[in-house]
């Protein structure tokens, strides 16, 4: 898929993107690309889906303060 | 009304000459004898339908239960059912048939279906036992059935599962499948030397070997009842005197401590002989033991609900937790949800104002600071696979 080839408007973006771009995945470059230009959003459960990730994962307060601020 | 040849019966379990046993919750219609469908069964003149499969294992055909499409007169429709066999040995003096006391006969079946339930729970990486929501299904893997008794010293034929086995539940494996990986597991754990042994398990295993194992019975002998071939040895463990001490000494470990996390409520915390005082949901209080360099993060956990991760001390005959040496504070975060505003249709303009962004994100720019390579590793991990 080509930028050209994303429809117009915003775009949802699923968890596992999320994930790729916050942590720095290079996996997430792709993804960076297609979603460029566009307005972005995340469902609630997305959110939670990282937060839980983040528990699991137990993060120290800068991780978690990072997304209760984003 | 019934089909010409055929009796109407109601289907379902095995007995030892391949009939099947009855259960109400299914009908269907069984082939007269003489009729069979199998050569390789026709000595078995009531099983007609029931045919060879892989040696050692028992197979039949039933027909669905009963519903729309399984209408007497209806074509049958056959489903073939395979039901895994086990040979449970006693071995010892009294060991035989006229000898062995009756307790006995029962105990061992009652033993091992503990054993297996215990190794399911393994099997579907449950730590809590007797609760959870795979209940119904571990104790439907661990139901065996009564095949017969084979020659030798007292030797129990024993039937698991097969898939049909009735649970509610949503399982990631069918029925059949954990029983038999299940007792796969528990015959590991009793062949294995090491300390790996689950303690639950072992405590099993060591209650089943009260049959008066190294005492007025030699052993347990626990093998697959088929027959051994190039591509598939037969599975074989024995819980001898030996086993059975391992068993006690590795199953006495789980009345003394777990590995857990205890969720609830720090009511008080005394930070001179650092301790605390957890109040559990049930209402239970659990004493908690904390080093020096937690005591900052129970300070911060008090009168908040927590989990607690340590090494749990559980009373012996309660098994209520007592005490936890602890090791870490886990805090979760608490979402501020407007319940009702959720089911507001909003616009993306409006959700975008009432959050005050544009939506206009540069991905770059979402790194999270400071996130170590480990740290990086462990968010992704899910995602990799």
């Amino acid at each position: 898929m080509t930028p050209d080839e994303v429809p117009d408007g915003p775009l949802l973006v699923d968890t596992d993107v999320v994930s790729y771009w916050t942590a720095q995945s290079p996996v997430g470059s792709p993804f960076a690309t297609l979603a460029g230009g566009h307005e972005l959003a995340v469902s609630f459960a997305t959110y939670g889906e990282l937060l839980a990730n983040g528990h699991r994962n137990r993060w120290g307060n800068g991780g978690w303060m990072y997304f209760a601020n984003t | 009304m019934w089909p010409k040849n055929w009796q109407p019966l109601l289907v379902e379990g095995s007995r030892s000459d391949g009939r099947p046993s009855l259960d109400p919750r299914h009908l269907g219609w069984w082939r007269r004898p003489g009729r069979r469908l199998t050569p390789s069964r026709s000595k078995i003149p009531s099983a007609a339908a029931s045919g060879g499969g892989e040696p050692g294992m028992m197979c039949w055909r039933r027909y669905g239960p009963v519903g729309a499409s399984f209408l007497p007169g209806g074509p049958p429709i056959w489903q073939p059912k395979v039901v895994r066999v086990i040979r449970a040995q006693l071995e010892g003096p009294d060991a035989e048939l006229g000898r062995i006391q009756a307790a006995d006969v029962a105990r061992l079946i009652l033993g091992l279906e503990r054993a297996i339930a215990q190794a399911a729970y393994l099997v579907l990486g449950q730590r809590w036992r007797g609760t959870g929501r795979h209940r119904e299904a571990i104790e439907s893997a661990a139901r065996l059935r009564f095949v017969g008794i084979d020659r030798g010293s007292f030797v129990e034929l024993l039937g698991l599962p097969d898939a049909a086995a009735p649970t509610d539940e949503e399982l990631p494996i069918a029925v059949a499948d954990l029983s038999s990986s299940a007792f796969d597991r528990l015959l590991d754990s009793i062949a294995q030397d090491g300390l790996e042994t689950d303690p639950e398990l072992a405590a099993a295993v060591a209650r089943m070997a009260e049959l008066g194992i190294g005492d007025r019975n030699t052993s347990i002998v626990l093998t697959d009842h088929v027959a051994e071939t190039e591509d598939r040895p037969t599975r074989r463990a024995e819980i001898n005197l030996r086993v059975r001490q391992r068993m006690q000494e590795l199953g006495s470990q789980s009345l003394r401590s777990r590995d857990e996390t205890l969720v609830g409520v720090l009511v008080e915390a005394d930070f001179e002989g650092n301790t605390a005082r957890l109040r559990l949901a049930d209402g239970g209080a659990v004493t908690v033991n904390f080093s020096a360099d937690l005591a900052d993060e129970i300070q911060e956990a008090l009168r908040s609900r927590a989990g607690f991760e340590g090494a749990v001390r559980y009373h012996p005959k309660t098994s209520q937790a007592t005490s936890v040496e602890l090791r870490a504070v886990i805090r979760g975060t608490q979402l501020v949800l407007d319940a009702e505003a959720f089911w507001q249709p909003k616009t993306f303009a409006g959700l975008q104002m009432r959050q005050g962004t544009t939506g206009r994100i540069n991905p770059a720019d979402m790194a999270i600071p400071g996130l170590s390579d480990e740290e990086r590793a462990a968010f992704l991990a899910g995602y990799v696979e």
